[in-house]
């Protein structure tokens, strides 16, 4: 036998590094599923975190509402959240006005759109690349489910629900993230690409030709809703930098609009884009 | 029973002080490894099984609330808890030079086994080059705060002792 294993204090060690290799293992490729044992934790942690939170918030909150007037407060704050409410829906609502104009169906989907946004607190960023994601409390008690659209106080795009979703806590996954993808379109010449994560805080506009020439730095980007997640016309971000000659499409950077340091609230829309359009 | 509250506790509001230091700015945010601190901190004073017991379930608890598999945070803080119980057994780090080498070299070894499992194994690409500055801002802000501390702790209680009773006359 060998000398390690008489000492409990490395087998202690390896059966610790052996577990976690193993729940490691089990994990990879990435991109499938999440197990049962990510879920799991997940759904215990995000609770945990998100008490944690709204005890470290509460406690921060006294402090205010001893400094403030209480009232003018609890109301600013309800201003705020039915600001936000507002600016999704008019976004959602011009984009349908402007292809549902005259139709019968309209009024129906936009008493749909009324009651389906779910404005969120965000409880974490992740700590390994803060482009990645984010963990916001709400969940699939209040309906969350993956693919749904998230948006920022002023309705542009942050990103979109992924797994794992917990009971009262959902993960968002960021449009700056490596693994993100949306067909999105230039604003003013219409031409239209993938928008891609570079992994570090812009990203990048994909397949558009070496020979295009009517792109410029400063157009903005929006969503074209041909993936079938995103509604068309969200507002993503502009283009920071144009490089050519670096083979047959151009390289292009997009600095997206949202901010996550100033991401405190999000909105989530819980009608598909399927559903709708 | 306590130590594990105690230390489950620290972790706890590491966690939170490391989310409220995000939000007013990304490099101390990426250049404080608090977690790590606390892990390093108890095992230095309960030994590696504990040292390596607390790492593995801060990182579970980092994988779970980031994008990442189980065991990319889990693997290197294990391996940092038990070194760090390991070597402070067998080697004098009361002083704060040889403290702020101890944590200093812990730190950088963890960053390395994190960074080359992100890479090589999870493939998930590194962002931030608060990263590069992480072990030296994190060693030498974390042990700061402790020398102060033992310095300061036990004089603080004396003195506390000694205004008790001169209240009473």
């Amino acid at each position: 036998m060998p000398l390690f294993f008489k000492k409990k204090n490395f087998i202690v060690l390896f059966s610790l590094l052996g577990l976690q290799f193993l729940a490691l293992s089990l994990q990879l490729p990435q991109g499938k599923e999440r197990s049962f044992l990510e879920n799991l934790v997940f759904e215990v942690i995000s609770n945990v975190e998100s008490g944690l939170t709204f005890v470290f918030q509460g406690a921060g909150e006294l402090w205010h509402d001893y400094l403030d007037l209480r009232q003018a407060r609890e109301e600013n704050e309800k201003l705020r959240k039915e600001n936000i409410t507002l600016t999704q829906q008019n976004l959602l609502l011009k984009e349908l006005l402007a292809r549902l104009e005259k139709s019968a169906t309209a009024r129906k989907i936009l008493q749909e759109i009324n009651r389906d946004i779910v404005i969120a607190q965000v409880i974490g960023l992740d700590p390994a690349n803060f482009f990645r994601t984010l963990v916001i409390n709400r969940g699939r008690a209040q309906g969350l489910k993956p693919n749904m659209v998230v948006l920022n106080e002023r309705g542009q795009l942050v990103g979109r629900v992924i797994k794992p979703v917990s009971w009262l806590a959902a993960t968002v996954q960021l449009v700056t993230d490596s693994s993100f993808a949306a067909s999105v379109r230039t604003e003013k010449k219409n031409l239209v690409g993938i928008l891609a994560g570079n992994g570090h805080g812009r990203c990048f506009l994909k397949y558009i030709l070496e020979t295009e020439k009517d792109i410029e730095v400063g157009e903005e980007i929006v969503t074209t809703g041909y993936d079938g997640i995103y509604f068309p016309g969200i507002p993503v971000g502009r283009i920071s930098a144009i490089y050519s000659g670096q083979g047959l499409f151009k390289r292009i950077l997009v600095q997206p609009y949202f901010s996550f340091r100033q991401l405190e609230v999000v909105a989530v829309v819980k009608t598909s884009s399927k559903e709708i359009f | 029973m306590r130590v594990f509250l105690r230390a489950g506790l620290a972790v706890g509001i590491a966690l939170l002080l490391s989310w409220q230091i995000s939000r007013s700015s990304v490099f101390l945010w990426q250049a404080l490894n608090l977690t790590s601190l606390v892990v390093i901190y108890f095992a230095r004073k309960e030994g590696e099984i504990f040292g390596a017991c607390l790492g593995a379930l801060t990182g579970v608890v980092l994988d779970s609330i980031s994008a990442g598999i189980i065991g990319g945070f889990g693997i290197p803080k294990t391996l940092l808890g038990f070194a760090a119980g390991y070597t402070a057994k067998r080697v004098d780090v009361s002083s704060f030079f040889s403290s702020l080498f101890f944590y200093f070299t812990l730190l950088s070894s963890e960053l390395i086994v994190w960074s080359l499992l992100q890479k090589f194994v999870l493939k998930i690409p590194l962002s931030g080059k608060a990263l590069l500055y992480q072990p030296f801002i994190t060693a030498f802000l974390g042990v700061s705060f402790l020398w102060v501390a033992e310095k300061l702790g036990p004089r603080l209680v004396i003195w506390t002792k000694k205004k008790k009773k001169g209240g009473r006359f």
